[in-house]
C-alpha cells in the first residue's frame, strides 16, 4: 500500500483500485480542496466589500468562537473560561460544575450570572454545537463584545 | 530494521479505521510536500509545507535553522469563515488577513489545487 500511495514522488504509478482506501481518499481530498478553494474565493470577495470596523468586530467573534471550541474540546474548562473572561475584563463566574452541588435539590442551585442568550445563527449552524455548547459560545461572544 | 514493524503488524493487525486514518494522514503529508513547492523553489535547509487540512482550514508550516544553528518552526493556520479570513501563528491569537494577504493565500490555494489534481486525476479511473 505504501508503494501505491506514495504517489507524488514517483513518475509512473499504477492506478488506485476502485473502492480502495486510496481511491476513496483521493476523491475525498480533491472534493475537500475544491470546496476549500471555492470558500476562499467567496470569503475574499466578501472582504473586498467590508469596512475595517466590521472586520475588527468579526475578529472578536472569531476569538470568542475559538475560545468556546477550546472550552468544549480540551477539557481545561476552568482555565479556558477564566482566561476568556479575564481577556474580556469581566468578573469570572464559578464553573457550573462547582456551583451546583451534585446532591443538592434542583431549587437550591445558585443561579448562574451567565444568562442564556440567543445564539448567533452562524455559530450554531457552522459548528453544529449542542445547545449547552452554543450557550457557552454565546456567553463568550457577549463577554468579548463588552470588551 | 524493517522486520520488527512487520512482525508487530502481524501480532497486532490494524483495524480498518486505523488503516483508513493512516492512509488519510499519508495523503495529506504527500499533498503538503507538493504544496510547499507552490511558492517556488524551496531554499536549502528549509522545510516548507502548505496544505488544505479541511474545507475551511489551510496550513503553512516552515522549519529552518538560523546562523547560530537554532531551529525555528512557524506554523500558520488560516481559517476561512463566511465573515472573513483569519490566521493564527504558533498558537497566537487570531488576526484578520489584509486583502492583499488573502489574495496571496487564494492564489496559493488555487495553485495547490491544480498541482494536486495534476497528480491525482491520472491515477483515478473515471474521475
Amino acid at each position: 500500500m505504501n508503494k501505491i500511495f506514495n504517489i507524488f514522488g514517483k513518475s509512473n504509478i499504477e492506478l488506485f483500485p476502485q473502492g480502495s482506501n486510496e481511491d476513496i481518499i483521493s476523491r475525498l481530498r480533491l472534493n475537500k480542496i475544491a470546496i476549500g478553494v471555492d470558500d476562499l474565493s467567496r470569503a475574499l470577495n466578501a472582504m473586498g466589500k467590508e469596512d475595517p470596523a466590521k472586520t475588527l468586530q468579526n475578529v472578536k467573534a472569531a476569538e470568542a468562537f475559538q475560545g468556546a471550541v477550546r472550552f468544549i474540546q480540551d477539557g481545561e474548562r476552568k482555565a479556558t473560561v477564566a482566561g476568556a473572561l479575564a481577556r474580556a475584563e469581566v468578573v469570572p463566574v464559578p464553573a457550573m460544575s462547582n456551583a451546583i452541588p451534585k446532591n443538592a435539590p434542583q431549587s437550591s442551585a445558585p443561579e448562574s450570572t451567565i444568562q442564556p442568550q440567543p445564539v448567533p445563527a452562524e455559530i450554531t449552524t457552522e459548528a453544529n454545537l449542542t445547545e449547552a455548547q452554543a450557550n457557552v459560545a454565546a456567553a463568550l461572544l457577549k463577554a468579548e463584545q463588552k470588551k | 530494521m524493517t522486520f520488527f514493524p512487520k512482525l508487530l503488524s502481524v501480532v497486532t493487525p490494524k483495524t480498518a479505521e486505523e488503516k483508513w486514518n493512516d492512509a488519510y494522514r499519508r495523503a495529506i503529508q504527500e499533498e503538503a510536500k507538493v504544496g510547499g513547492k507552490v511558492f517556488g523553489p524551496i531554499p536549502e535547509g528549509i522545510r516548507r509545507e502548505f496544505f488544505c487540512l479541511d474545507e475551511r482550514t489551510w496550513v503553512w508550516h516552515e522549519e529552518w535553522k538560523d546562523e547560530t544553528g537554532k531551529q525555528h518552526i512557524r506554523t500558520t493556520r488560516y481559517d476561512v469563515r463566511p465573515h472573513g479570513i483569519f490566521k493564527a501563528q504558533n498558537d497566537q491569537p487570531y488576526q484578520p488577513l489584509t486583502y492583499q494577504e488573502a489574495s496571496n493565500l487564494f492564489a496559493a490555494a488555487k495553485r495547490y489545487q491544480e498541482m494536486v489534481r495534476a497528480e491525482l486525476i491520472p491515477l483515478l479511473q473515471g474521475a
